[in-house]
C-alpha cells in the first residue's frame, strides 16, 4: 500500500470487500443456499468478517490520510518573496487632500461649507469687498476678464434683485462666496468657503489657477480675540497641538484691522533648524528648508470684516462684527508634504501622484 | 522700499534701535521688513588716498603716475582715470586688497612703472556703476580712513515693504516717524529754511492749472546760476545704497528729497521751458511726448501733462520729457513740487506701462500739504551743492485747499473690536505718536484730526487699527467666539460632498489616479480636434486676457484636460494609467447663463492591472469604465436596474461610434456619457486608440442619490441557485434577457418566491452556436423568504423562464 495515492489504494481495498458486490456481500449472499440452522453461525462469522475488515480500512485511511497531509506539509516552502497581486488603489491629489482636511478641522469647528461661481462679477469680487475700480489693491490680485456677452451671475437677495454684477471675471479669492452669503441671510454668518481661484501670474510660486478656502464668522461681539483663538485652534488641530500662530499687522481692503497670520513651522517645530543636519558636520545648524530658518510660516490672511462690507451687504456694523480669514490650500498643501514646485500640483505626472499612496 | 537705517538716525531725537530691533519693531507694526541688507559690506580693506602729486607716464599718454599718501606710506601709482588731480582724496586699496569682482591688486607693472596699488572708481568698488573716474571723495578726508567708516558709505539696508493703505511709509521720514510712534521718541525734521534772492520768482515763470481736479496744488521754485556736476560722496552713496542712480547733483537732490519726505519733485531746465511757461493740463490726442527712458509716447485726453506754452514737457505725475531735461549746460532751474490726484496718475501710469518712483507714491496718495515744504528742503540743497540763487517766493497755485479731516474715536470701541482692554491715555499716546491731532475730548472719546499724509484714515475703524498694531497683536488674547441662539443656515454643500466622497473612493478602488488640472485649456485641446459645430455644447467662455494661448479658453469638458494628462504622461513613457478628477466646466448655457456644473470624470488606458506576474496584460476596454460607473451608482444607492446606459448616435462624437453611450437615471436624469475614445481624439492627444472615458453630473448623482439606505431582512433560509446558458441572435442585447428573467414570475408568486437576480457568468460566440448567435450564461438565485425551495419548485420556476427567453427572443437553451 505504499506507491500511488494512499487514500486511493485503501478505497480500492474497501470497494472489494466491503463494497455493494465486494466479497463480504457475495458471501452474505449465499446465506441462503446453507441450511437454517447453520445461518446464524456463518452470519456471524461473516459479520465478524466484516467489522474486522472495517476496523482495518478505517486504520489504513487514518495512515494514509496522515500520510498525505505529513507529505503535502513537508514539501519545499513556497517562494514567500514573490511579489503579491497588486490592490491598485488610486491616490488621491495632495491639494484635494488637503482642501478635506482644512475643511473638516473647521466644520468640527461649527463652520459650514459654501460655495459659489468660479466666474464671478466686479461687483461681488471686488467693489462689495470695499475695492472700489483704480484701487492700488486691485495691482495684489491681477485679475482674468471674461468677454462673452454673458454677464456674470445675478443673484436674487431677500429684497428682491441683487446688486449688478458688473464686469465678467475669474474671481481672484472665494470672497465673493462671503458677499453672496451675506446678501443671501440675515446674521449670523458661519461659513467656510474652499474653491478654485484665479490670478494672472505664472512662475514657480504663482499658478494662475490656485486653491483658497475662506472663513467667515459674523455675529454679536465677535473680536479679535476671537479671531485669533479660532486659528489658533485650527492650527493645533492641523499641524499638531504644539502649533503656535503670530499675528503680523497687515492690509487687506475687506478687513479692518488686517493680519497676517503665522504658523510656527511643523517641519523643524520652530526652531528654524534643519532636523539630521549633523549629517554634514557643519558648525552652524543648517537652516530649516521649509520656513527659510524663521521658525514660522506665513500661511493666513485674516482680519475683522471692514464695516464698509457689512455696509455693502446691508448689515448693522454698529450691531454685528465679524472676522474673515483665507488660506492657500495649495501653499499649505506643499509645506506639509515639502513639495518645492506649485507648478508640479498642476502638471499631473503619474511619478509626482504616485508619491502621495 | 530700501529704507537706510544710518539715515533713519537723521530725523529721530533720541535713541535709534539697532538694524535688527527696528526691522522687528516695524514689522510687528505692519510695515513689513522681508530683508536686512549691508550697504558697504564690499569696501573693506579699502581707504581714503590723498593724490599729493600727478605727473605723465613716460611710456603711455593717457596714463599718469602719482604720488599717494594712504596714511601709512607714500606710494607710486599708475592711474587711467581722467578726473585724478592733485589735492584730491579718493579710495584706495593697497598691494594684497581683494575687490569686489574677486581680483587681488597687487605690486603690478604698467608699461615700465610699478604700481603699488589703485585708486578706484564708484564701480570698482562695487557701490553704483560709475566707471567714468575716481571716486572723487573731495578734499578734507584723512588719508587712512576706511571706507565704510566715511558718512554715507556703510550702513544696515531694511527692505520695508509698504502695503497700499500708507503711502506715508514710502520715506525716510515717514519710516522714522513709524519708529518715534514705536519707541516713544520725537520726530526731527529736515532744514528748510531758505536764503532767498531779492529778484522774484514771478519775475520769470508763471504757471497755470487748467485742470484742478487732477491736479490740486503746483508749486514752482526757481533756482539761478546752478552748476550742474557729481553730487557729494555722501549723497550718492545714499541713493546708491538705496537703490537710485546717482547722475547730476540737481536731480540727486530731487531723488533724495524724494527718498527723504516721500514726495516726488521734478527739475526742469528753464531755459528750454517755451516762455517759461508752466501749464498743468489735459493732453490733446494729436500730441506727443519722449519721456526720460527714451520713449515716445503717443498722449490722450486722459493724460494730464506738464507742457510749456507750446507742447508737453512731462506727463504730470510719471515722469519728464527729454526736451525740457536738466544736463550739465542747465543753469537755470525751475523746480516742481505738486500734487497729483492718485487715479488719473494710475490710469496715466498702467495706459504707458510705466512704472516709476513717482507714480507709485501718487497712485497711492501723496500728502497734500508737503508740496512747499518739498520744494523749500529741495532748492536749498541745491544752492548748497549745485550753487545758485533761489529766486524770492515760490509759486505756489493751490486751486484745492486740503481741508483736515476730524474723526471721532470711542475708546470701547476699540476695546469691543479687539476684544483687549487698551486704556484711553494709552490709545491717545498712540495716535498722537502718528501725527494725529486732538482736537476735542470726553471722557469716552477724543476728536481726532487726520495727519496730512494719513488721508486715507477716514473713520473709526481706521483709527483702531493704528491703536492695535502700535499696541502690537501679540497683546491680544486668544478666545473662542460665542454662538447667537439663531441657526446660520444647513450645511447646503454635505449631501454633494459625501456623493463626491464615495465617488472618489469608487474611483480609487478602480485604479485611478486623482489630478487637479487648470479650468483652462487651448483652443484647440477643448475642441478635442472636432469640429466644433458638432459639439452639443456651446462654444467656450474666452478669456479676454489670457496669460498664454494653452489657457485661453474655459473648459467646457473634462475628457480633453485628462486626455491631455495621458498626452503628458506618455512622454514619459507611462501609458498604463487610469485617472480621475472632479471639478468644473464652465458652460454657456440657456439664455445669456453662465453655468458651472460640477462633474466627475475618468480616463482609462493600457493595461486593465498594474504589470505583474499574477496577471494576464489585458488592456482596458469599454466594460472597466462601465464597471466603474455601474460601483458608483451601486455606492450612491441607487437602483441600477432602473438606470439605462443608451446609445446616442450623433450626440458624442468625441466616441467611438461603436462603443458608446449615455447613462441615464431612473426618472430619466441625464447623469452622463462612457465609452471609448474616438480614435481621432486620441490622435488629437497623441494618443494610440483604446483610451475609455467617462463623464458623470455630480448635480444629478446627488438628485438621484439615497445615501443612507434603510435595512432589508436577510432570509433566514438559503436561495437556490440554478444555471442557464441560452443561445440568442447577436440582436438581442443583454438587458433585454435580464429583464426577462428578472420579470416577475406568476410560477413564483403563488408559491411566495422570486428570482433575486440573474448573474452574467459567461458569454461565448463562435463556431459552436453559429454565425450571428451568441451564448449568454446566468447563473439565476431563486429564493422563497419561509423556506428553503424544493427542487421541483425550482425547477418548474426556471422552466418558466426558459419558455419566456424562447417566446420573446427566440432563444434556444444551450445544453
Amino acid at each position: 500500500m505504499a506507491a500511488g495515492d494512499p487514500i486511493a489504494e485503501v478505497d480500492s481495498v474497501r470497494v472489494r470487500f466491503l463494497g455493494k458486490k465486494g466479497e463480504v456481500s457475495r458471501l452474505l449472499k449465499q446465506m441462503g443456499k446453507l441450511p437454517p440452522d447453520e445461518r446464524p453461525k456463518v452470519g456471524q462469522a461473516a459479520n465478524t468478517v466484516r467489522d474486522a475488515i472495517e476496523t482495518a480500512v478505517r486504520q489504513a485511511l487514518d495512515n494514509a490520510r496522515d500520510e498525505a497531509l505529513r507529505r503535502e506539509l513537508a514539501g519545499p516552502p513556497i517562494d514567500v518573496t514573490l511579489p503579491g497581486r497588486p490592490l491598485d488603489v488610486g491616490p488621491r491629489h495632495p491639494v484635494s487632500r488637503t482642501w478635506d482636511e482644512v475643511v473638516d478641522v473647521f466644520r468640527k469647528m461649527g463652520f459650514e461649507a459654501a460655495s459659489g461661481p468660479e466666474i464671478e462679477g466686479d461687483f461681488y469680487n471686488f467693489e462689495a469687498l470695499n475695492i472700489p475700480p483704480e484701487h492700488p489693491a486691485r495691482d495684489m490680485q491681477d485679475t482674468f476678464y471674461l468677454n462673452s456677452g454673458r454677464p456674470a451671475p445675478a443673484m436674487t437677495t431677500e429684497g428682491g434683485e441683487g446688486p449688478d454684477p458688473g464686469d465678467v471675471l475669474l474671481r481672484t479669492h472665494t470672497s465673493p462666496v462671503q458677499v453672496r452669503a451675506m446678501l443671501r441671510q440675515a446674521p449670523p454668518v458661519r461659513i467656510i468657503c474652499p474653491g478654485k481661484v484665479y490670478r494672472r501670474d505664472s512662475d514657480p510660486t504663482h499658478t494662475p489657477m490656485f486653491h483658497q478656502i475662506e472663513g467667515l464668522w459674523v455675529d454679536r461681539n465677535v473680536t479679535m480675540a476671537d479671531l485669533k483663538g479660532t486659528l489658533q485652534l485650527f492650527a493645533k488641530a492641523f499641524f499638531g497641538t504644539k502649533a503656535q500662530v503670530r499675528f503680523r499687522p497687515s492690509y487687506f481692503q475687506f478687513t479692518e484691522p488686517s493680519a497676517e497670520v503665522d504658523v510656527s513651522c511643523s517641519i523643524c517645530g520652530g526652531s528654524g533648524t534643519a532636523a539630521g543636519a549633523s549629517a554634514r558636520s557643519t558648525v552652524e545648524p543648517e537652516s530649516c528648508k521649509t520656513c527659510s530658518g524663521t521658525g514660522w510660516l506665513e500661511i493666513l490672511g485674516a482680519g475683522m470684516v471692514d464695516p464698509a462690507v457689512f455696509e455693502a451687504v446691508n448689515y448693522d456694523p454698529e450691531i454685528w462684527s465679524g472676522f474673515a480669514f483665507g488660506m492657500g490650500i495649495d501653499r499649505v498643501a506643499m509645506l506639509k508634504y515639502q513639495i518645492d514646485d506649485l507648478r508640479m500640483l498642476f502638471e499631473n505626472d503619474a511619478r509626482f501622484l504616485e508619491q502621495f499612496p | 522700499m530700501k529704507i537706510l537705517h544710518p539715515w533713519l538716525a537723521d530725523y529721530i531725537d533720541g535713541p535709534l534701535p539697532d538694524p535688527e530691533s527696528t526691522a522687528r519693531s516695524l514689522t510687528f507694526a505692519g510695515l513689513e521688513v522681508e530683508s536686512i541688507d549691508w550697504f558697504g559690506r564690499s569696501t573693506g580693506g579699502i581707504v581714503v588716498a590723498r593724490v599729493e602729486t600727478v605727473g605723465p607716464h613716460p611710456n603711455a599718454a593717457k596714463l599718469s603716475v602719482c604720488e599717494v599718501f594712504d596714511g601709512d606710506s607714500h606710494r607710486k601709482v599708475v592711474c587711467g582715470a581722467p578726473n585724478v588731480r592733485a589735492g584730491m582724496c579718493a579710495p584706495f586699496a593697497g598691494p594684497g586688497t581683494r575687490l569686489v569682482n574677486g581680483m587681488e591688486v597687487g605690486e603690478r607693472e604698467f608699461r615700465g612703472v610699478v604700481s603699488s596699488g589703485m585708486l578706484l572708481s564708484a564701480a570698482e568698488i562695487g557701490l553704483w556703476d560709475d566707471a567714468s573716474g575716481l571716486l572723487d571723495l573731495g578734499g578734507e578726508r584723512k588719508p587712512g580712513t576706511p571706507l565704510r567708516d566715511l558718512p554715507g558709505f556703510s550702513g544696515a539696508v531694511l527692505d520695508v515693504s509698504a502695503t497700499p493703505n500708507r503711502p506715508d511709509a514710502l520715506s525716510h521720514i515717514g519710516v522714522a516717524r513709524e519708529v518715534t510712534a514705536l519707541t516713544g521718541t520725537r520726530l526731527r525734521m529736515p532744514e528748510t529754511d531758505l536764503e532767498e534772492n531779492a529778484k522774484q520768482t514771478t519775475e520769470v515763470a508763471k504757471v497755470r492749472i487748467e485742470d484742478p481736479e487732477r491736479c490740486g496744488r503746483y508749486v514752482a521754485r526757481v533756482i539761478e546760476g546752478v552748476s550742474i556736476g557729481p553730487s557729494p560722496a555722501w549723497l550718492r552713496a545714499r541713493l546708491a545704497a538705496a537703490g537710485i542712480r546717482p547722475i547730476y547733483n540737481v536731480v540727486d537732490v530731487t531723488n533724495y528729497v524724494l527718498l527723504e519726505m516721500g514726495h516726488p519733485l521734478h527739475a526742469f531746465d528753464l531755459d528750454l521751458l517755451d516762455s517759461a511757461t508752466i501749464i498743468v493740463r489735459r493732453a490733446n490726442p494729436d500730441e506727443t511726448l519722449v519721456t526720460l527712458d527714451d520713449v515716445e509716447r503717443r498722449l490722450d485726453r486722459e493724460d494730464l501733462v506738464i507742457a510749456d506754452a507750446s507742447s508737453p514737457v512731462a506727463l504730470a505725475g510719471v515722469m519728464g520729457g527729454q526736451t525740457s531735461e536738466v544736463s550739465p549746460k542747465t543753469e537755470r532751474i525751475l523746480l516742481e513740487s505738486a500734487w497729483f490726484e492718485p487715479i488719473g496718475i494710475r490710469r496715466s501710469a498702467r495706459r504707458h506701462g510705466l512704472h516709476s518712483e513717482s507714480s507709485h507714491r501718487f497712485e497711492r496718495g501723496a500728502d497734500p500739504a508737503i508740496p512747499l515744504l518739498a520744494a523749500d528742503r529741495a532748492a536749498s540743497l541745491i544752492s548748497r551743492l549745485a550753487g545758485g540763487v533761489v529766486l524770492g517766493g515760490a509759486l505756489d497755485v493751490h486751486p484745492r485747499p486740503v481741508t483736515p479731516q476730524n474723526v471721532t474715536l470711542r475708546f470701547d470701541r476699540t476695546c469691543d473690536v479687539l476684544g483687549l482692554r487698551i486704556e484711553p491715555e494709552d490709545q491717545e499716546r498712540a495716535l498722537v505718536g502718528l501725527g494725529f491731532r486732538v482736537v476735542d475730548r470726553a471722557p469716552d472719546r477724543l476728536l481726532l484730526e487726520v495727519p496730512s499724509f494719513r488721508t486715507e484714515m477716514s473713520r473709526e475703524i481706521d483709527l483702531i487699527e493704528e491703536v492695535a498694531r502700535l499696541h502690537g497683536y501679540d497683546a491680544i488674547p486668544s478666545t473662542l467666539p460665542g454662538r447667537s441662539p439663531e441657526s446660520s443656515r444647513p450645511d447646503e454643500a454635505g449631501r454633494e460632498e459625501e456623493v463626491v466622497s464615495r465617488v472618489r473612493e469608487a474611483a480609487s478602488a478602480a485604479g485611478c489616479r486623482e489630478v487637479v488640472n487648470y479650468s483652462f485649456l487651448s483652443e484647440s485641446d477643448v475642441s478635442m480636434g472636432l469640429d466644433m459645430k458638432t459639439l452639443p455644447e456651446a462654444r467656450p467662455l474666452r478669456l479676454s486676457n489670457p496669460l498664454t494661448t494653452e489657457h485661453s479658453v474655459m473648459r467646457t469638458t473634462m475628457l480633453a484636460s485628462l486626455l491631455g494628462n495621458l498626452r503628458y504622461n506618455r512622454r514619459f513613457q507611462r501609458s498604463d494609467l487610469k485617472l480621475y478628477e472632479v471639478g468644473r466646466v464652465y458652460l454657456a448655457g440657456q439664455g445669456d447663463l453662465i453655468e458651472e456644473p460640477n462633474r466627475l470624470a475618468a480616463v482609462f488606458s493600457g493595461r486593465r492591472a498594474p504589470l505583474s506576474w499574477t496577471q494576464e496584460g489585458a488592456v482596458v476596454d469599454f466594460y472597466d469604465v462601465k464597471g466603474l460607473v455601474e460601483t458608483i451608482l451601486r455606492r450612491l444607492g441607487v437602483n441600477l436596474a432602473e438606470c439605462q446606459f443608451e446609445i446616442d448616435e450623433n450626440g458624442l462624437p468625441w466616441l467611438h461610434p461603436r462603443s458608446a453611450c449615455r447613462v441615464v437615471g431612473p426618472s430619466g436624469e441625464r447623469l452622463g456619457w462612457l465609452g471609448e475614445v474616438h480614435p481621432g481624439v486620441a490622435a488629437h492627444f497623441e494618443l494610440a486608440p483604446g483610451v475609455m472615458a467617462v463623464e458623470l453630473e455630480v448635480d444629478a448623482l446627488t438628485t438621484i442619490s439615497h445615501l443612507v439606505p434603510s435595512y432589508k431582512t436577510i432570509p433566514r433560509f438559503p436561495a437556490v441557485y440554478r444555471d442557464l446558458a441560452v443561445v440568442v441572435g447577436e440582436d438581442v442585447n443583454a438587458e433585454q434577457i435580464r429583464r426577462l428573467i428578472e420579470a416577475p414570475l406568476p410560477e413564483a408568486e403563488h408559491i411566495g418566491a422570486r428570482v433575486v437576480d440573474a448573474t452574467l457568468f459567461d458569454m461565448y460566440t463562435g463556431p459552436q452556436v453559429g454565425e450571428g448567435k451568441r451564448s449568454l450564461a446566468y447563473a439565476i438565485r431563486y429564493q422563497a423568504t419561509d423556506r428553503t425551495l424544493t427542487d421541483t419548485e425550482t425547477s418548474r420556476m426556471h422552466l418558466a423562464i426558459v419558455a419566456r427567453l424562447e417566446n420573446e427572443l427566440g432563444a434556444a437553451l444551450r445544453v
